[in-house]
């Protein structure tokens, strides 16, 4: 299955757009937890974990999605395909494995949020939570920082299913249209 | 987390072009191994959710005895 080269933009756009957008409301929700777990001000440590549950639900969350879905569909319209390369399935199990961690993490995040809310958060209060939000934030940063140069080095490597792949006969001459993209 | 780009490829990755089997490269094997490790952290993370079983260290309950009941 090959997408046609204005397809294949729109949905490189879409995944890169997702992607980044993970990256930079992440690095936002990290800003937050921090601020939460150090600052002296009541007020400030209730706004920060309002706005985290905020920014999970709404940005962080449909992009993680987007990004995996839009990755997805990407790998399969193109010559690159899901299994072919290594980096390419290391780059599918890093975002599986971090929006599963996200999904994980959204109901503490959500929880804490509306407690926020609530309740007089105090500058103590949920001291192991705020630390946990903090630091899976500083992981699943790094992770997807891991992912984007995967993306970018595209290290060497093809899979078996890559290389048997290689080895059969080129498809028929109509689906030739996006084939230039791997030389 | 999908193919961003379309760069050069020469993805041959350690094949040889002698014919040989070609093996994995270094780099598969010595990531390989940190992302297993992750996805066990996160399976260990993801089967006490999913069965119900308290973790016992997550949720906001976890933290603030009697407050949320």
């Amino acid at each position: 299955m090959i997408m046609t080269p204005g397809f294949r933009k729109f949905m490189l756009t879409a995944h890169v757009v997702c992607s980044v957008g993970w990256v930079g409301a992440l690095a936002a929700f990290l800003v937050l937890s921090v601020a939460g777990l150090i600052s002296d001000h009541a007020e400030t440590v209730r706004a920060s974990y309002v706005a985290s549950g905020l920014i999970t639900g709404f940005v962080i969350v449909p992009f993680a999605l987007g990004s995996l879905l839009t990755g997805i569909i990407e790998a399969l319209g193109t010559q690159w395909g899901l299994f072919r390369h290594y980096w390419v399935i290391f780059k599918l199990a890093i975002a599986v494995t971090a929006t599963l961690m996200l999904l994980l993490k959204t109901g503490p995040i959500s929880d804490i949020a509306d407690l926020a809310a609530e309740t007089a958060l105090s500058v103590s209060d949920l001291r192991g939570l705020k630390f946990s939000l903090a630091g899976h934030a500083v992981g699943g940063l790094l992770i997807l920082l891991w992912a984007a140069a995967l993306a970018v080095y595209k290290p060497r490597g093809a899979t078996r299913c890559g290389r048997r792949k290689r080895q059969e006969p080129p498809a028929a001459p109509s689906t030739v249209g996006d084939r230039t993209e791997l030389r | 987390m999908g193919p961003s780009n379309s760069q050069s490829d020469d993805s041959a990755g350690a094949e040889s072009e002698s014919g040989r089997e070609p093996t994995t490269p270094n780099w598969v094997k010595i990531q390989g191994i940190i992302l297993l490790v992750l996805v066990l952290l996160v399976l260990a993370m993801l089967v006490p959710a999913l069965f119900g079983v308290e973790g016992g260290g997550h949720g906001p309950a976890a933290h603030t005895p009697g407050s949320r009941g």
